[in-house]
């Protein structure tokens, strides 16, 4: 190491050398250690995660875009041609059964959140919500005369599913997880006692310490159904002239 | 000196920066690192031999670097790891350059001893004494 030039040269080297080594081990060890390959496979996950999401925001907001669309159409109709009044009248009756229609009025909120119990001897499954405890809540809500429900903004529609998907439960082919807030439009008084009756679907939940919430209300918005609903194999019977 | 120096440093300023590199880039860092401790041998074992070239060191450090990346990266898309022949060659010249290294110092330290040996033997043989130390 007699050479001046040499030595500093290699001593500049070094510098860089022993600065990138240590903020390598600094990298390595934050990542906990985790194989590189594994960690990149989960950033890959990640950023096609973000792709999708984006792109499902993109379409719901063509889909409102569209809705809004036809919604204008309609009433366009409606002014351009007198004759065709009554059967607009029919049409928003129509949507309004098949839940296409945002709708508000008095009704009541419930809402469910997971047991704060320890399970203790019984099996935990019982202490969490599943989908079947929500599919007796809509039964009974319905049931009482709910005239439109949704659970966490999702509306309940002719073609809703409520199904049971690992640890969350799908609403309309969309994920959820508690708390679930239903939401229900109808007589107050008379969709309250319904969910209350005794050895009713609350009354089973609450023994097992399942948080359920009931509050009353005056003025409850439930949005309508977001999917699109199209029937491939059901058809109108034709009713013939001669019977 | 310098180099310890140097080393200290650049442990230092890592440990100030608060400075991550991301996931993805880890594993071309450390192959890098590979390339950079490999010219870092190699210059070291040619300032011993006095042969040493900036130029040759400079263009050898960023050359080694460059393969061992792309050879990285066209063995991430080819899905064969590609970059183990990097590995390789660096590291068997790694501990070639430290063999050469090694040897030299020992021949210098042969070399200082023996030369300290015959001064001894001269200088006792200026006093006029016998160089044997049986008494």
């Amino acid at each position: 190491m007699r050479n001046k030039k040499a030595q500093s040269a290699i001593a500049i080297v070094l510098f860089i050398v022993s600065f990138v080594i240590v903020i390598q081990i600094k990298s390595v060890m934050k990542n906990n250690g985790m194989d590189s390959t594994q960690l990149q496979r989960i950033e890959d996950l990640q950023k096609e995660l973000i792709k999708e999401k984006d792109k499902n925001i993109d379409l719901n907001k063509q889909l409102l875009q569209a809705n809004t669309n036809l919604e204008t159409y309609r009433e366009n109709a409606r002014q351009n041609d007198t004759g065709s009044k009554a059967m607009a009248e029919e049409l928003k009756n129509a949507m309004l059964l098949a839940g296409l229609t945002d709708v508000e009025g008095e009704g009541v909120t419930v809402v469910l959140k997971d047991s704060t119990e320890r399970s203790g001897e019984n099996s935990s499954a019982n202490y969490v919500i599943h989908d079947r405890d929500l599919r007796d809540i809509v039964n009974e809500l319905i049931g009482s005369g709910a005239e439109a429900i949704s659970i966490n903004g999702e509306r309940i529609s002719s073609k809703s599913a409520i199904r049971c998907v690992g640890p969350t439960i799908t609403i309309n082919n969309n994920y959820y997880a508690p708390p679930f807030t239903i939401k229900a439009i109808g007589d107050p008084d008379t969709l309250e006692a319904g969910l209350n009756i005794r050895d009713g679907v609350v009354d089973v939940m609450r023994a097992f310490k399942i948080d359920v919430t009931i509050t009353k209300s005056n003025k409850l918005q439930i949005p309508r159904y977001n999917g699109t609903v199209t029937y491939k194999h059901a058809e109108e019977v034709k009713r013939t002239a001669a019977r | 000196m310098l180099v310890i120096i140097s080393i200290i440093l650049g442990i230092l300023l890592a440990f100030a920066v608060d400075w991550y590199i991301p996931v993805s880039l880890t594993s071309y860092f450390a192959i890098v690192i590979l390339a950079a401790l490999d010219s870092i041998f190699g210059g070291f074992r040619s300032s011993l031999e006095k042969k040493f070239d900036y130029t040759i060191f400079v263009t050898g450090l960023v050359g080694n670097s460059a393969i061992a990346v792309f050879l990285m990266y066209i063995g991430q898309r080819l899905g064969a790891d590609l970059y183990l022949a990097a590995v390789l060659v660096f590291g068997t010249r790694m501990f070639q350059n430290f063999a050469i290294i090694r040897r030299f110092y020992i021949k210098v330290l042969v070399e200082k001893r023996r030369e300290r040996r015959f001064k001894a033997l001269r200088e006792a043989s200026k006093e006029g004494k016998t160089p044997e130390k049986q008494e």
